[in-house]
């Protein structure tokens, strides 16, 4: 079964597209359910870059400790989603 | 005949010395402007285990460097001054004179002169006219200890002569300001600058320092784009995988039984590591790799914290605090390990 994103999660999902395509290695095709550091290869400097780039393309600041239970593009793009609210509510 | 001897190691740094919080605030305007959450660009920058660095301009004068060419021309200026203070205080300690050197070794990977910085310092610290010169571009990190064994290979050719092996790195003036890359941020937290200098002298020389009875190149297939450089129009800009620790740990365990095996030795044989000082990842790659004891390697570690990584003067940096310490006894053996573009590695055995 494939996750539900609400619509918000979708258009994080894209942008998360486009900087793996644009800064890592490859896999435009990244699916909800796909395990980010398997699919996108990821070691400590590509996991910073796209953590670096995910803030950037966002303008959010992700906590680290929600950042480590990541797993899941799904995962960061409910995160990225709430962060963006929490900016806003502040 | 005896083997070649490392009688003394001398070292310069520059005078102008910066912590990590005044670069960072130094360079966080840059990254601004491509970066959202500068406190997490500051972390990485920390994450490298360096508490400062030596620069080898004020750090107001990098501004101004805004081509290659200018960066270049400081480099040639301060790697000369630098060079020549590293390459005095290394022949006072082995108390000899600018004209008892037979051939001088020079290497660098940060910038480019012609003629040769060794050329140069030929007239400025008056060498003789029949010195011989060797500069070597493009060893990278692996050439302080490179050039340690290539000296040493020339000393073992010519045991009446004597060899200074130069190492000048000035990092600090390759830094691409405007590459933002993750990458390159967590580079301009590592790299510092600084010159150390060796004299290795052939068996039939006195001899006051450890003995180099072997060395061991190790190339390593298809890794070229591990580290290196990529060539720009605003100079020199860093390649550094995050593969680096993981080939190291791959590799160097099996390389040094390797080397060791040769001369009928074995790890346990070695008191001393002087490892190149590449990064935390580095160090402890090293440390697991060889199965070191806690501590084995703490020059190394408080040499990285001090003055941060400085390409191919790093392991003589090292090495120049385990001979001043005086803790090696006649019969212990060290090992001084550097890796670098090639990717390579470069094994010097030394006997005390």
């Amino acid at each position: 079964m494939v996750t539900e994103l609400s619509q918000r999660e979708r258009e994080v999902l894209d942008g998360l597209r486009h900087i793996a395509a644009e800064q890592l290695s490859g896999a435009a095709e990244l699916g909800p359910d796909d395990d980010l550091a398997a699919t996108l290869e990821l070691d400590s400097l590509t996991r910073a870059t796209l953590v670096v780039a995910v803030e950037d393309r966002f303008r959010v600041m992700l906590d680290d400790d929600a950042l480590e239970r990541v797993r899941t593009a799904a995962d960061l793009c409910r995160l990225v989603a709430r962060a963006e609210t929490e900016t806003f509510a502040r | 005949m005896d083997a070649p001897s490392v009688a003394a190691v001398g070292r310069a740094l520059p005078k102008h010395y910066a912590d990590q919080a005044t670069l960072i605030a130094a360079l966080k305007r840059h990254w601004a402007r491509r970066h959202f959450n500068l406190d997490r660009l500051e972390e990485l920058h920390r994450a490298v285990g360096v508490d400062g660095r030596y620069l080898a301009l004020p750090i107001a004068e990098y501004e101004a460097l805004d081509s290659f060419e200018k960066s270049n021309a400081a480099w040639t200026r301060a790697a000369l001054d630098l060079g020549e203070a590293a390459s005095r205080d290394a022949l006072a300690r082995a108390g000899l004179q600018p004209r008892d050197v037979d051939h001088i070794f020079f290497v660098t990977v940060t910038g480019l002169a012609t003629p040769s910085i060794d050329a140069r310092l030929v007239n400025r610290l008056g060498l003789r006219s029949d010195v011989k010169r060797t500069p070597i571009f493009g060893l990278g990190c692996v050439a302080g200890a490179a050039g340690l064994a290539r000296a040493a290979d020339y000393a073992r050719a010519f045991p009446g002569e004597t060899a200074l092996l130069l190492s000048v790195e000035l990092c600090s003036l390759t830094l691409q300001r405007e590459d933002v890359s993750v990458a390159n941020i967590i580079a301009s937290g590592l790299f510092g600058d600084g010159a150390a200098a060796a004299i290795v002298r052939g068996g039939a020389c006195a001899a006051s320092g450890p003995r180099v009875p072997a060395t061991r190149s190790v190339f390593y297939p298809d890794t070229e784009d591990v580290m290196g450089w990529d060539f720009v129009d605003s100079g020199f800009k860093v390649v550094l995988s995050p593969r680096v620790p993981e080939v190291v740990r791959a590799h160097i365990g099996r390389d040094v039984d390797a080397f060791l095996d040769g001369q009928r030795l074995t790890r346990a044989r070695l008191r001393h590591i002087i490892a190149h000082t590449g990064g935390p990842k580095v160090l402890q790659a090293f440390e697991a790799a060889l199965d070191l004891p806690p501590g084995a390697l703490e020059r190394s570690w408080h040499s990285l914290r001090t003055v941060g990584n400085l390409s191919s003067a790093s392991v003589l940096f090292v090495l120049g605090d385990l001979l001043d310490a005086r803790v090696a006894r006649p019969g212990e053996l060290g090992l001084l390990a550097a890796m670098g573009p090639g990717f390579c590695a470069e094994l010097v055995l030394l006997a005390w």
